[in-house]
């Protein structure tokens, strides 16, 4: 797209684009209400205020877009002069607002303007991300903690009942098509507040929209799979996580790089639960070297060094939101561990003051025999080990057979 | 003096969280629509190890692990 050379000419291409009603030119007319593209920086668009002014521009083929377009460069004014994000997060909520009532609910069997309004909910989400942190710098008090993505997420939530209620368009005009993308906006929000359980509902929509799930445009299949892997991971659904983040693995276009590698930080303790290891090149290739030792150690059974690397890299850990499922791993190196030293043993009735050497040899010195007997028992019942203990004799007694499953067979939970 | 090191400092800071904002957000694609692959279709493969549970080969840690076994009095199969 060339480059704008003043208002008017501003305003003109956004007119002439107006005039095709494609989902093409929605996505041009999309960069145009963007706060990332060029034009954002032009200081003529810096304009407060601009739909009062006497004499102005206009996008007269649609007087929603122009009342649209006047209030994004107000926003324009307040993140680029006035400095305000908090002012500039709510004029772009009037903004969402406006074309919820002016466009999304009143104009059927059309949907050409959806990229439009894609883009003015994933600026929304960028402003009140920084209003939150202007307010939170501003005054002490948490008492409106979260209040910018509450009403970002509430403006949208309106958008998106518009839409999901579009049943009677015609095929392929059907405003339903947004629900992906808004799901996925919402997903994002909900991250950052903590309130994953909001999206329950939204999930199942997307789980029963039958054929509809055809039309959802690639881009946004892959990251709905990455935030609902994400989820599963943490509500300990290891099955539906690994779906979710083996699809966005696969589907995610090589070039994208730094989503591949968000994705991997989370596909990465999934496999590992499920007894899948990460290759040293993959991580080395995504510059994921903090996961070297942790794999390592898990490997190997050592449990010192497995808190000994989250410890070393628990700062990168706790940042991607990760350090308390990689804590989970433990299990897994115990298990790894006793495997070691039953196999070492040769019996199917070993000692538990082996297991005690072996664990006072990794470095774990605070484990009595009671403690002992209960992380077997766990083994036990989540059938990583088949066996039982022999508490009087103060052995664990292991099956003549496959004693310890793979894990794949087994980590269902 | 003082005023030099607090500007000093603070700069770089402001560019670290800037980045880190950047960092933490699944970003955009460029391109909205590409061929779905199916099961299978992975262009990186061989990126899980499956057989590291196998012991094939013993490491230098399971030969330590026996050795330590062995001096705690439990013979070794």
């Amino acid at each position: 797209m060339s480059s704008v050379r003043d208002i008017s000419d501003y305003f003109n291409k956004i007119d002439n684009l107006c005039y095709n009603q494609s989902w093409e030119s929605g996505d041009k007319i999309a960069k145009y209400i963007s706060l990332n593209d060029d034009h954002s920086k032009k200081t003529f668009l810096h304009v407060s205020e601009y739909g009062s002014k006497s004499r102005r521009c206009t996008v007269s083929e649609d007087e929603v877009i122009d009342e649209i377009v006047c209030l994004h460069l107000h926003v324009l004014h307040s993140v680029h002069v006035a400095k305000d994000l908090i002012s500039s997060q709510s004029t772009q909520i009037r903004i969402i607002q406006l074309f919820n009532k002016e466009i999304l609910q009143k104009r059927k069997d059309e949907n050409w303007f959806l990229p439009i309004f894609y883009r003015l909910c994933t600026d929304l989400r960028w402003l009140s991300k920084g209003a939150e942190s202007c307010a939170s710098g501003d005054d002490e008090g948490d008492s409106n903690a979260n209040s910018f993505f509450e009403s970002a997420a509430k403006a949208i939530t309106e958008c998106y009942r518009t839409c999901v209620s579009d049943v009677h368009a015609e095929e392929g005009k059907t405003k339903k098509v947004a629900m992906l993308n808004m799901t996925n906006q919402l997903f994002q929000i909900y991250f950052q507040i903590n309130k994953l359980n909001l999206l329950k509902p939204l999930i199942r929509a997307i789980d029963n929209c039958g054929p509809l799930y055809n039309k959802f445009l690639m881009a946004d299949k892959v990251a709905y799979n990455y935030f609902l892997g994400r989820k599963a991971l943490f509500d300990g659904d290891l099955i539906l996580a690994e779906k979710g983040l083996v699809y966005a693995f696969r589907n995610c276009p090589t070039e994208s790089v730094s989503n591949k590698r968000k994705i991997l930080v989370y596909l990465i303790p999934v496999k590992m639960f499920l007894g899948h290891m990460p290759t040293a090149s993959l991580l080395h290739r995504y510059r994921l070297d903090e996961f070297q030792e942790v794999v390592a150690a898990v490997k190997d059974g050592h449990l010192g060094r497995v808190d000994n690397a989250l410890l070393t890299n628990g700062e990168f850990f706790i940042k991607c939101g990760i350090y308390l499922v990689l804590e989970k791993l433990r299990t897994i190196t115990y298990r790894n561990l006793f495997k070691k030293v039953s196999r070492m043993v040769g019996k199917v009735q070993i000692p538990l003051d082996a297991f005690q050497t072996a664990l006072r040899f990794v470095g774990v010195t605070d484990v009595d025999m009671d403690e002992l007997e209960c992380i077997i028992a766990n083994l036990i019942a989540e059938k990583k080990v088949k066996g039982y203990l022999a508490h009087q004799h103060q052995k664990l007694v292991i099956s003549k057979t496959n004693a310890f499953p793979t894990l794949s067979s087994v980590s269902s939970n | 003096m003082s005023s030099t090191t607090t500007v000093t400092k603070k700069d770089p800071k402001v560019v670290v969280e800037k980045k880190e904002t950047e960092e933490e957000e699944f970003e955009e694609f460029p391109i909205q629509e590409w061929p779905e692959r199916a099961d299978g279709e992975d262009d990186e493969v061989n990126v899980w190890e499956d057989n590291w549970d196998d012991e094939t080969h013993e490491s230098e840690f399971s030969k330590q692990l026996k050795e330590e076994l062995r001096k705690g009095g439990h013979p070794i199969a």
